[in-house]
């Protein structure tokens, strides 16, 4: 039974998590998984991908 | 410290960045990769380089090269790297000059001497370095030569730019100069010889940004003064002026650092092009390597591994999973959901992981060893007769792997019109994730021609993007016409590692997606084939989904697919075309691929497959591509129309093909 609760809140919990993920993604376009969004300067200066070497 | 890294389009900057920060940014053999910047932090230096768009002059034609001009007027840096075409130095020196101006320290890399060795061409880099009065080194940025050299020439090089004053433009321009430069004075750290020169060039960003700081009608009776002065004179307008006297220095230093040999034969690259871009066989030639390609995608190559991958998640994996839930007591329900949603959801796409792969490898290939910016040559003819120009079909291609980017790429067209019609047409390129469900239907209906059916598919894409760019051009869009101008990059042949990482960014997001959306909706999906009216674990055909797709099946009866099963699964396909898979993975629940294939044979026929097909093609774009269509047109009217006039374009085409196909006696 403790199984099943499990299971069933993980398998939900991550779908809900992933669907709502997707559809804010997919709405705001590119920016929303920028890393420097907060530092955005407008559109004409994206900086939308921040490489670090690692 | 941060390194700004300058250049004209395609002279290897993304190449150069990737090998000196390490970093694997995706590199494109044709103009107009970057059209944003990037950064990345250099090896073991406490520096970081940015990476910017490449552009003929700081002066900007299009929205991507605006980007550069705005970065040099907003944002700081300490130093500029410039690199520069060896074959090509002449063209490459108009932006070094600019650079100059600037007053910035610079380094230059001079790249692709090998390329320009083999056409003839040495480059004297001491003796540049000499006349520039700045650090210039060469380098092979694709493997990689000259890179440690160049990286530690910038980060140790001095502070301080170069005081060396090439170009007098003259009394009236140099007086402007020094009045600017007192009307500025402390007010920008921006040097006020550039701002000055790029003001009378026509800059419009240096216009706006100086009536900021001086005031508009300062600026416009300075400009007023020396375009009279300068016309009094030369009878030339400031703009040619400024651009001849740089060009007469150009001159006098390309003398002097080009040396060219005699001796070469002509490159291979030329008795290529006369074959590839001839008049009656470029296209041809493009079909044909399309058709190879969708062979090995679907039949030679992609299909047995596609089938050896299906093996395994319906046999093994499965047996794995249902071996732990039995271990773990799991319930019915979670029984359920694991395996008739889930694993039927997410493998159902995943299965399509190598086909998918295999054609982005090609796709790459294409790009890589230089033949996709001939293809956009060849296309060129065509995309004329429509009032675009192959500059357009750069977009188009980048949309074949997913309409996102190919929608974003539209920055680099110049004229308002034409971007605006690239965008609304990029998302009639087939992009990868319709592949999965061309490739189960071909595997079921279409086995003796499958590479056949897919290519016709982009062609129809290509076709029906040429007729509606003419239909829109004619009647919403008017407007000026750009010229196109693009630039043969030399044939090569691709290295492996660039060409697994271009193929590794454009399918991973394909994977990602599996693990994450395309998890939740098989989810959803299911729980809506589970639940109905009538309570849970009801019979699918009266469950919630089999409601919902039924509300639309009515609509689809004429094009040939009017069952809710098919409602259901186009409905999904508006938030990823994948999800079109995962759907009738779980609706029509069977073990494995094969079995789905015998299952849709009986659901539906061939015609009504290609119509099916073709309406996937077309019916509309994904929640991303339009989200992207509204950000980069900031017009909720175009976007609406890219959404309506792209499902009324699909519903007609079905039409034909449907109620044609069965007079004809196809069914």
């Amino acid at each position: 039974m403790l199984a099943n609760i499990l299971l069933g809140s993980i398998i939900f919990g991550y779908a809900g998590f992933s669907f709502y993920k997707h559809i804010q993604k997919s709405r705001q376009g590119k920016c929303a998984a920028c890393a420097v969004k907060n530092a955005c300067k407008g559109e004409a200066v994206c900086t939308s991908q921040v490489t670090d070497n690692k | 410290m941060e390194i700004a890294l300058f250049g004209n389009p395609n002279t290897g900057k993304t190449s150069l960045f990737n090998s000196l920060t390490g970093s694997y940014e995706y590199i494109g053999n044709w103009s107009g990769v970057t059209v944003e910047k990037k950064i990345g932090a250099f090896k073991q230096k406490a520096a970081r380089l940015i990476d910017l768009p490449g552009i003929y002059s700081l002066n900007p034609l299009s929205k991507d090269e605006g980007v550069v001009t705005q970065f040099v007027l907003h944002e700081s840096y300490d130093k500029i790297l410039n690199i520069i075409d060896a074959s090509q130095i002449e063209r490459n020196l108009h932006l070094t000059l600019q650079l100059l101006e600037l007053g910035k320290p610079i380094v230059i890399g001079v790249n692709m001497v090998d390329v320009a060795s083999k056409r003839g061409i040495e480059v004297h880099t001491e003796k540049l370095e000499k006349i520039l009065g700045i650090p210039v080194t060469s380098v092979i940025a694709r493997s990689g030569k000259g890179c440690d050299v160049l990286a530690e020439m910038v980060t140790a090089s001095s502070n301080v730019g170069s005081n060396k004053s090439l170009i007098n433009y003259g009394k009236e321009i140099e007086e402007t100069i020094l009045h600017i430069s007192q009307l500025v004075e402390e007010k920008t750290k921006i040097s006020s010889r550039w701002l000055t020169l790029q003001l009378l060039e026509g800059n419009e960003y240096v216009k706006k940004y100086l009536n900021d700081l001086v005031g508009e009608e300062k600026i416009n009776l300075i400009i007023e003064k020396v375009e009279q002065n300068i016309f009094q004179v030369s009878a030339k307008t400031v703009e040619t002026f400024i651009y001849q006297t740089r060009r007469e220095v150009i001159t006098s230093i390309a003398e002097k650092v080009i040396v060219k040999r005699k001796d070469t034969h002509p490159p291979f690259s030329e008795k290529m092009d006369a074959l590839v871009t001839n008049k009656w066989l470029g296209i041809p030639i493009f079909l044909s390597l399309m058709y190879v390609m969708f062979m090995l995608t679907f039949d030679w190559l992609g299909f047995p591994l596609s089938d050896l991958l299906d093996g395994f998640i319906t046999g093994p994996l499965t047996n794995l999973i249902e071996g732990l839930l039995g271990l773990v007591g799991a319930s019915k329900f979670i029984h359920a959901i694991v395996l008739d949603g889930i694993v039927a959801g997410v493998g159902g796409v995943l299965v399509f992981v190598p086909q998918i792969f295999i054609l982005f490898f090609f796709i790459s290939l294409l790009e890589d060893s230089g033949y996709m910016a001939r293809v956009a040559l060849v296309m060129d003819r065509m995309m004329e007769l429509v009032g675009l120009n192959g500059k357009a079909f750069i977009p188009m291609m980048i949309g074949f792997g997913c309409n996102v980017p190919g929608v974003m790429a539209a920055r680099t067209i110049e004229t308002p019109k034409e971007r605006l019609l690239t965008i609304l047409l990029t998302p009639l390129m087939s992009c990868s994730a319709r592949l999965p469900v061309y490739a189960l239907f071909v595997g079921a209906f279409f086995v003796e021609h499958k590479a056949f059916i897919v290519l016709s598919l982009y062609v129809i894409g290509i076709i029906v993007a040429l007729v509606v760019a003419k239909v829109f051009s004619k009647t919403l869009l008017n407007g000026e016409t750009s010229l196109f101008v693009i630039e043969l990059p030399p044939y090569r042949l691709p290295q492996f590692q660039t060409l697994w990482r271009s193929t590794w960014d454009k399918g991973k997001g394909f994977i990602r997606k599996a693990g994450t959306f395309i998890f939740a909706g098989s989810v959803l999906i299911w729980l809506l084939s589970y639940a109905g009216p009538a309570g849970v674990n009801v019979n699918m055909d009266d469950s919630f989904l089999a409601m919902i797709g039924g509300l639309f099946a009515p609509l689809f009866t004429p094009i040939g697919f009017g069952s809710w099963q098919a409602g259901a699964s186009l409905l999904t396909g508006f938030l990823a075309k994948e999800a079109i898979i995962s759907t009738m993975n779980i609706i029509y629940f069977v073990p494995d691929e094969s079995s789905l294939q015998g299952l849709l044979a009986t659901s539906y026929s061939p015609l009504a497959a290609y119509s099916f097909m073709l309406f996937i093609l077309l019916y509309i774009p994904c929640l991303a591509t339009v989200a992207t269509i509204r950000k980069e047109t900031a017009s909720r009217k175009w976007t609406i129309i890219s959404i309506v006039y792209a499902f009324v374009v699909a519903y007609v085409l079905c039409l034909l093909v449907y109620q044609v196909g069965k007079l004809l006696g196809f069914s």
